[in-house]
């Protein structure tokens, strides 16, 4: 379960784990229900996520289109450096808000 | 550690690493550049390609951070150091001094990394332009102020590229890839992680580009994700026979590129520019490969020994008396010559009398890549024991199949 907080009209969640296949299910529905409640934007604060795989890419991905579909944008904040690497190759950051 | 809610303190710990990671890079810089020009032609290739990766690292975090003067200037300082890497320029005093002046620069921007894009440096980008101008060969002139794009087969453009970068990557004998990977597939089901990839790729070659078709993946409300695109133009030694085996993915998913370099400079005659779709890689079994000029009308060369006889699409190569591994080289060379140039290729074994594992392996392999080229190989007339040989070293049923054989790559030989 990830630590979710809500501010004025984002909201910032915590998975604290890393993004994995074995993870994306219950995170997908976490996203799901955050996007369901009308939330403008997401955050996602990576600290603690040391790892993430292709299944984990594609359910950031999926966010940041449902999110995308309602003019808002996916956040990620506290990237380790070797996400922001594989993010960097992937050219993900002209899709997601990385740095602010 | 900043915290989770504090926007501008998360912007300072990115831009601290990348900062960090840059001042770690440009560290002996300056003493690499002046070995350099002390080595001269007799240059240490691991010194050049450790300043070179600088350059080239640089260019990519900075991209990932919008910080368009620091992307821009080591963008020039690695079309330059690629000329370097690739002896076509000795780095004398004032090519290093315009790196040396380049690289410092780079290093200030980086120190005042936020304000970087407000710093005026079109001197220095016009230096090293100037410089990659006045250094490049007559028919690559113009091009690092070219675009060019990059499509699928299907015609979807995927990347644009300034042309100078595509000569670039082009060069030393290297082939130019348009790979498709898919993450859950390619990566994933083989249980790798997507940052296990990209540092394999990068370890035997350069990725010139790269990017995730993000559109492709639906979003949270679609069934759980089956597929993620991810397109990679990559640059590397590795020939077309193995790429797929070294990268665990379906030959018809890696696009070489036979992009010519002659074609992609910037001074083409009109109606001759390249566009989108003749630079597409053909599909296998389409006969969409650009021909060299010439190829059409009878032609003869020689290779060593080994005589290749060309009329239309056909080729045929007189293999001589003996096919041993004395002889391979001149084969194999011969072969690749054959490839670049035509449809078809006949072997011609009439006069062969010997035989040995290393010819038939090279012959195997050598059908594996016409056949993966969409290309046709056949051999003609064998004599004596040569047609048993070859059938029981399982040549028929690579010949028929194209590719049920063991890995044999041609530069193997």
């Amino acid at each position: 379960m990830s630590q979710v907080d809500a501010f004025d009209d984002k909201v910032v969640i915590r998975p604290g784990r890393d993004i994995v296949a074995s993870a994306v299910d219950e995170l997908r529905a976490e996203f799901v229900a955050i996007l369901d409640k009308g939330a403008a934007g997401l955050v996602v604060d990576m600290a603690g996520v040391a790892m993430i795989d292709s299944v984990g890419i594609g359910l950031l991905i999926a966010a940041h289109n449902s999110l995308a579909k309602k003019n808002a944008a996916l956040e990620l904040r506290n990237v380790s450096a070797d996400i922001q690497s594989l993010f960097r190759t992937m050219r993900l950051e002209k899709h997601f808000s990385i740095a602010k | 550690m900043a915290s989770a809610t504090d926007d501008s303190m998360m912007d300072d710990e990115i831009l601290a690493m990348f900062i960090e990671d840059t001042k770690e890079h440009l560290g002996g810089i300056e003493a690499n550049l002046m070995d350099m020009e002390r080595q001269a032609s007799d240059l240490d290739p691991e010194l050049v390609n450790k300043v070179f990766r600088a350059a080239h690292s640089i260019k990519g975090g900075a991209g990932f951070l919008n910080l368009n003067n620091i992307r821009d200037l080591s963008h020039k300082l690695e079309n330059v150091l690629h000329m370097i890497r690739n002896k076509e320029i000795v780095p004398d005093n004032r090519i290093i001094s315009k790196l040396l002046g380049g690289f410092d620069k780079l290093l200030t921007l980086v120190e005042n990394a936020l304000e970087s894009d407000e710093q005026d440096i079109s001197e220095h980008l016009a230096g090293l332009s100037g410089l990659t101008e006045e250094l490049l060969p007559d028919e690559q002139k113009g091009s690092q102020h070219k675009t060019v794009d990059i499509a699928l087969p299907d015609g979807r453009p995927v990347f644009a590229v300034d042309a100078l970068s595509l000569i670039q990557a082009l060069k030393g004998g290297n082939f130019l890839y348009l790979v498709e990977y898919d993450l859950i597939h390619d990566v994933h089901a083989q249980r790798k992680t997507p940052l296990d990839v990209i540092k394999a790729m990068e370890s035997s070659g350069l990725i010139v580009d790269s990017k995730v078709d993000v559109t492709a993946v639906g979003d949270l409300d679609a069934l759980p994700t089956n597929k993620i695109p991810f397109y990679v133009l990559y640059s590397t030694i590795v020939e077309p026979d193995i790429i797929s085996y070294l990268f665990a993915i379906s030959p018809d998913r890696i696009h070489r590129l036979e992009l010519d370099p002659a074609s992609l400079a910037a001074d083409m005659p009109a109606g001759q520019a390249p566009d989108a779709a003749s630079l597409s890689p053909g599909e296998p079994g389409e006969s969409v490969t650009p021909v060299t000029p010439g190829a059409d009308g009878p032609w003869n060369e020689t290779v060593g020994a080994v005589a290749l006889t060309g009329q239309g699409g056909l080729v045929t190569i007189g293999a001589g008396a003996s096919v041993t591994v004395d002889t391979v080289l001149d084969l194999r060379q011969a072969l690749l010559l054959a490839l670049s140039r035509c449809r078809e290729t006949v072997v011609d074994l009439k006069g062969a009398v010997n035989i040995d594992l290393a010819g038939m392996q090279l012959l195997c392999s050598a059908c594996k890549t016409f056949a993966a080229e969409g290309k046709k190989m056949s051999l003609s007339e064998a004599g004596g024991d040569l047609g048993g040989q070859a059938e029981r070293a399982g040549f028929s049923r690579v010949a028929a199949a194209g590719c049920d054989a063991p890995v044999c790559p041609l530069h193997a030989g």
